[in-house]
């Protein structure tokens, strides 16, 4: 049997064990705490990226206006849409010519383009562009397609390759 | 605030040589109480020691409502009926450690219990069941108040009450069995 000090150091040792364990333990806790804090805040992150990129992406590739302002956000519908209006073939609208309207930094420019052939060629020019999905910048660049239902615009990304295309049809 | 109290408090304050006294108050009677229940010395040292653990770790857990006799007590019957759990999972295997320890045993009691009529009381004590054992020990050696037997006891006052009653018709009719002599 212990003595009353042998009991008492044994009494110390044990509640100073204890206190660091869970000094330990608490820190340990304490750790992954902010660990898995830290990589939540990094996954909420990358998801809003992908998210912002996503939507960016998708914003209004192609938008219909009849103010030439407002948005359309359903981008299906437009796309299903306008190919069909602008190609003039499968559809009761006569199209009546492709108003090409430059309105960027460096070109300031607009045209109204009556010539059927040139219509057509342009229409599936832009119909390729819509369907190819391209990241269209619509600070660049945009057409205005004239028929007896309203005006179409269409932001293009590349100017310089539109006037490469057309530049036999646009003076 | 009894002895005990006042000593917890002064060591909470920051007085370490307190907690010596708090030892040298209770450390036998615990460690005897808690044989009672464990029967073992060495286990009951360990238990005891758990005792004293748990007012340095858990210092808010005692309010100083109670004497902290009766809250180290509480502690310590809660601490055996565990031990007593886990060995019954376990399998006790102290039976050789026990048999050493007699001697030990006894002389713990030698110096709880120092008038020779009161040691003979107990030996017969020890014959009864674990509830009657228990109160006689509180009431009488411990000299805890029915109150305080009742929360060790973890039961209300009028079962202490009843427990004390129906303990000392038992004691007293296995001492008359004895031939022991008493006066009314």
């Amino acid at each position: 049997m212990k003595t009353n000090e042998e009991f008492k150091q044994s009494v110390l040792d044990k509640s100073r064990t204890i206190i660091t364990h869970r000094r330990q333990v608490r820190k340990r806790v304490m750790t992954s705490l902010s660990t898995l804090s830290v990589i939540v805040i990094l996954m909420s992150g990358v998801y809003i990226a992908i998210n912002n990129n996503y939507n960016s992406q998708n914003d209004n590739t192609v938008i219909t206006t009849a103010e030439a302002e407002a948005e359309v956000n359903d981008h299906q519908e437009i796309e299903d849409m306008l190919p069909t209006q602008i190609a003039g073939e499968s559809c009761t609208v006569t199209l009546s010519g492709i108003y090409v309207n430059v309105s960027s930094d460096s070109e300031n420019y607009s045209e109204m383009i009556t010539d059927e052939a040139a219509v057509k060629r342009l229409t599936e020019w832009v119909n390729q562009l819509v369907s190819d999905n391209k990241n269209i910048d619509k600070s660049t660049f945009v057409i205005t397609v004239h028929n007896n239902e309203g005006d179409n615009v269409i932001y293009l990304p590349d100017e310089k390759a539109f006037f490469n295309e057309f530049k036999d049809v646009i003076n | 605030m009894d002895m005990g109290a006042s000593c917890y408090r002064r060591y909470l304050d920051g007085e370490q040589e307190a907690f010596t006294e708090l030892i040298n108050l209770y450390h036998d009677n615990l460690i005897f109480f808690i044989n009672r229940y464990v029967g073992s010395l060495s286990a009951a040292e360990e238990i005891a020691e758990d005792c004293f653990v748990a007012l340095i770790i858990h210092p808010h857990r005692y309010n100083f409502s109670v004497s902290l006799k009766t809250y180290l007590f509480t502690i310590a019957r809660n601490k055996s009926c565990d031990y007593l759990k886990h060995q019954k999972r376990v399998g006790n295997i102290d039976d050789a450690e026990n048999y050493i320890n007699a001697g030990e045993i006894e002389q713990l009691e030698n110096k709880i219990i120092i008038d020779e009529r009161k040691r003979h009381i107990l030996n017969v004590i020890d014959t009864l069941n674990e509830d009657y054992r228990n109160v006689i020990y509180l009431v009488f050696f411990e000299e805890l108040s029915n109150e305080e037997t009742s929360k060790v006891m973890k039961k209300n006052r009028r079962q202490i009450e009843n427990l004390i009653y129906r303990a000392k018709a038992a004691l007293k009719s296995k001492l008359e069995k004895e031939g022991f002599s008493y006066e009314d």
